[in-house]
């Protein structure tokens, strides 16, 4: 986690260390139920409300966050090995 | 797991996506753009209940994410990992009701595929299948014992009769 902060400099190893990390994170992403993928990208990435995720999605605020829990879930648990 | 554990894993990735984003190239990042700002766009417009478009936002869902998924398998330092990631995973793209955007940007992703294929001094040659996750064998191509020998254009139609 530490080592992911200095974004900017341009360090081989850490380069290689953000691309293989990245590269995990879209493999996993890739595996999420759809509904769980557009709350994670909405809500983690883009960083919309939960009421404004839940009117682009179409569905409640309770269902977003349910989403999103469960999408947060299985990719920590898939990112186990390769998150740094 | 608690909140706390939560939000820095979600700083992370959120870190991660920024930074990978970061090396797209404008046209791409504008277009990421513009779907969100579509997508707020049409979630802050008030219509009346029996105008609601949930539809539209559905579909302006799916081609954010759609687009910021296929972002990542077309950007060239994910390439090959790309390629290793399972298509059939990116099915419910394909097959959510909401994805007739995604089915319409298909055009733009081969172009940006190409040029990016180009720029990296990649040369795509007739028998090339696009790398794209959602592309299936025999979409671009003829039916056998047409073809090759008579030559087909890109709608699968024969030029020499």
């Amino acid at each position: 986690m530490e080592s992911l902060k200095d974004t900017h400099l341009p360090n081989p190893e850490h380069a290689a260390q953000v691309n293989q990390a990245s590269a995990a994170l879209q493999r996993a992403l890739a595996r999420l139920p759809l509904r769980q993928r557009q709350a994670f990208l909405l809500r983690g990435w883009q960083e919309l409300s939960v009421a404004d995720t839940a009117g682009i999605m179409g569905c409640s605020e309770g269902s977003v966050k349910t989403h999103y829990s469960r999408a947060v879930q299985t990719l920590r648990e898939q990112l186990g090995d390769h998150w740094p | 797991m608690n909140e706390e554990r939560q939000r820095q894993f979600t700083q992370t990735a959120k870190r991660l996506l920024d930074e990978t984003a970061a090396h797209l190239n404008g046209d791409t990042l504008s277009r990421l753009q513009r779907a969100r700002n579509r997508a707020l766009a049409a979630r802050n417009k008030p219509m009346p209940l029996f105008r609601r478009p949930w539809p539209m936002t559905g579909m302006i869902a799916s081609a954010l994410t759609a687009v910021a998924l296929v972002v990542f398998v077309v950007n060239g330092s994910l390439r090959q990992e790309a390629v290793e990631t399972n298509p059939v995973a990116d099915l419910g793209l394909l097959t959510a009701e909401e994805s007739l955007e995604f089915f319409e940007d298909i055009d733009f992703y081969q172009w940006l595929s190409t040029v990016e294929g180009e720029e990296n001094g990649l040369s795509r040659t007739a028998d090339d299948s696009p790398d794209l996750p959602f592309w299936k064998p025999g979409l671009e191509r003829a039916p056998e014992g047409r073809g090759r020998a008579a030559g087909v254009g890109n709608a699968g139609v024969s030029r020499v009769i």
